[in-house]
This record gives C-alpha cells, sequence and structure tokens, in this order.
C-alpha cells in the first residue's frame, strides 16, 4: 500500500513525518478532510480558517493535492 | 478464609474476589481459565451471550457499532469487572456492543446457562452483579457525555490514565487505529495529539506505544470523567463490604 503524508498549510504547524498506509488516493483525500475536521472541532473559539488546508504529499514529498478547511462542509 | 484466598487466580477478578465464600462456591466449579489475545473479539452486537468474562489483568472495550462499520468505545472492563453479565441478569440476552480485546490478558469465565443459575440460586450473586451492571450503564452514559462534550486531547488523557491503570504499567502498547476509534478522529488527529503531549513531557510517543513520564500532569489535563468511574467502580465494592 501506498504511504501517504499530511501536512498543514498556513499557520499550524505539523508535518506527519511518518505518514499513513492508505490503499488509495481516495483513502488519503477521506483522511486530510476528516483531519480538517478534527482540527476545526479541536479549537471551536477559532472563527477564521481561510487559507488553512491539508497538503497531502507522496513518498517524494511531491505534493498531490490540499483540502482547504473552508471547503469540508463544517466551516 | 476469605473468598480471595478460595477463589485461587480467579480471585485475581475483583468481582469474584468480593463474593462471599459460600456464594463464590457456587461458581467455582463452573468457572474456566483463559487467556485472551490483544485484538480478538469476544462478543459481537446481537449475538447471543455464550460465555461471561471475568478478566484477571488485561483490558476488554465495549464498542458501539454503526451501520457503516464505525465503532466508537462506550466502555472498557479490566479486573474489576466482567463482560456479559446483562445474560445472567435478564436471561437470553444478546450483546449489546462489541467487546474487543484492547491489552491482552488472563480471565476466568463460565457459560451463561451456569450463570444464570448461579443468579438464580444465590441472592448475593445477584446483588453483587446487579449493583456492577447498574454501574456498568451509568459508565457508559459518563462516557457517551464525554465523547459528546469534551475536547479529544482530555478524552485522550483520560484514556491513557485507564489503560495504565489496567496495565499497572507506564508504558502501553496501543495502535494507531486503536486510539482513533476510541476518541473518534483520524490517525493523524491522534499524531497531533500525542505530540502535543510530548512536547509537555507528559508522555514519549511513539507509534504503536506510548510511555507515561508525568502521571499527575495526565490526570490535571484530562477529563473530570477518569476521577468519576474511579469512584464509581470502587462504589461497588465499598458497598459490597456492608
Amino acid at each position: 500500500m501506498p504511504r501517504y503524508y499530511f501536512s498543514l498549510v498556513n499557520d499550524l504547524n505539523f508535518d506527519d513525518v511518518d505518514g499513513l498506509e492508505l490503499p488509495s488516493l481516495a483513502a488519503a483525500r477521506s483522511e486530510a478532510l476528516g483531519l480538517a475536521r478534527d482540527l476545526m472541532r479541536l479549537q471551536p473559539e477559532r472563527r477564521d480558517w481561510s487559507g488553512c488546508a491539508v497538503r497531502v504529499t507522496d513518498n517524494e514529498r511531491n505534493v498531490l493535492f490540499d483540502v482547504p478547511f473552508l471547503e469540508t462542509g463544517d466551516g | 478464609m476469605t473468598a480471595q484466598s478460595e477463589a485461587g487466580s480467579h480471585g485475581q477478578n475483583r468481582l469474584l474476589s468480593a463474593l462471599q465464600p459460600a456464594d463464590f462456591a457456587i461458581l467455582a466449579p463452573n468457572l474456566k481459565d483463559g487467556r485472551f489475545k490483544q485484538g480478538a473479539v469476544l462478543q459481537e452486537v446481537g449475538e447471543p451471550i455464550k460465555l461471561i468474562y471475568f478478566p484477571k489483568n488485561g483490558m476488554i472495550s465495549l464498542l458501539a457499532v454503526m451501520e457503516g462499520g464505525h465503532a466508537v468505545e462506550t466502555a472498557t472492563v479490566g479486573r474489576e469487572g466482567a463482560v456479559g453479565v446483562m445474560a445472567g441478569l435478564w436471561g437470553g440476552s444478546r450483546a449489546t456492543g462489541r467487546a474487543v480485546v484492547q491489552l491482552e490478558g488472563d480471565y476466568s469465565s463460565v457459560s451463561a446457562t451456569q450463570f444464570r443459575d448461579a443468579v438464580v440460586q444465590s441472592r448475593g450473586i445477584r446483588d453483587l452483579m446487579s449493583r456492577y451492571n447498574d454501574t456498568q450503564i451509568t459508565l457508559v452514559y459518563q462516557v457517551a457525555g464525554c465523547n459528546a462534550l469534551h475536547q479529544a486531547s482530555a478524552r485522550l488523557c483520560r484514556w491513557l490514565l485507564q489503560t495504565r491503570d489496567r496495565s499497572e504499567s507506564d508504558t502501553l502498547s496501543l495502535t494507531h487505529e486503536f486510539l482513533s476509534e476510541m476518541l473518534g478522529v483520524q490517525r493523524t488527529t491522534v499524531t497531533i495529539l500525542a505530540r502535543e503531549l510530548q512536547t509537555l513531557g507528559l508522555i514519549n510517543y511513539r507509534r504503536g506505544r506510548i510511555e507515561i513520564r508525568e502521571r499527575r500532569g495526565l490526570e490535571r489535563r484530562a477529563c473530570e470523567c477518569y476521577e468519576t468511574a474511579r469512584r464509581r467502580i470502587e462504589s461497588v465494592f465499598s458497598e459490597s463490604l456492608s
């Protein structure tokens, strides 16, 4: 199974160096979406999430896609 | 002679050791020893309960399972409790949740039929098991409230503390998948939360393995549910002495 790496774009400081083995790109997108939702829920007092995104990269650190927090349907 | 010394290894389970010797003697001939492995499913939702498990160590999670397969923690059981006692109290019961072994360990077990007979025969067994069952229901309510109201970080601290109490060790083998299921968050979110606790010097964290460094610090960051659950469990046993 391919390994995907998740990091946060903008002012949130996180880079998962271990990554996660997931069956598909769709599974990686679902993990990224869930992560964005979790992070918004963890900081309910924060109002402005514009510019924040979960970035998904592959083994060579190529950017596969970004999931902006504001496009998760929760924000 | 106390039930504990008569009970031998069965008495490592606190419910069994809290029984009066005469009551324990009713169950004793039917108790069997066993060992469960991490990840083993002891009961599945809706299936008939065949065995009642009394852990001597280790830890079992009771999970609520949603239609899509997602599961979330509703309670954990260690040597202070049992899995499946409602089968003896109400008769013919089916499991209300999935019971999964989280920390491997030893247990005593008795068949549901023999347990039911013992409950009918002895008021002492019936009273203690009812009290335990009632307490477990209040703990499930507590966890439901906790899942809805408390932050994932505070719940993670509660989880680490209660697992530590069950395993009686500061080094916990907990997989990522498991913690993410217990807390109802993504695996990457677990990494973020654990890393935060590590930065504070409370734990050392590697994938699949967590070492607790500052128990008091975790207690301060855990939600109230950790202490509440501890008190409720103790009340099962303090009442049995009176």
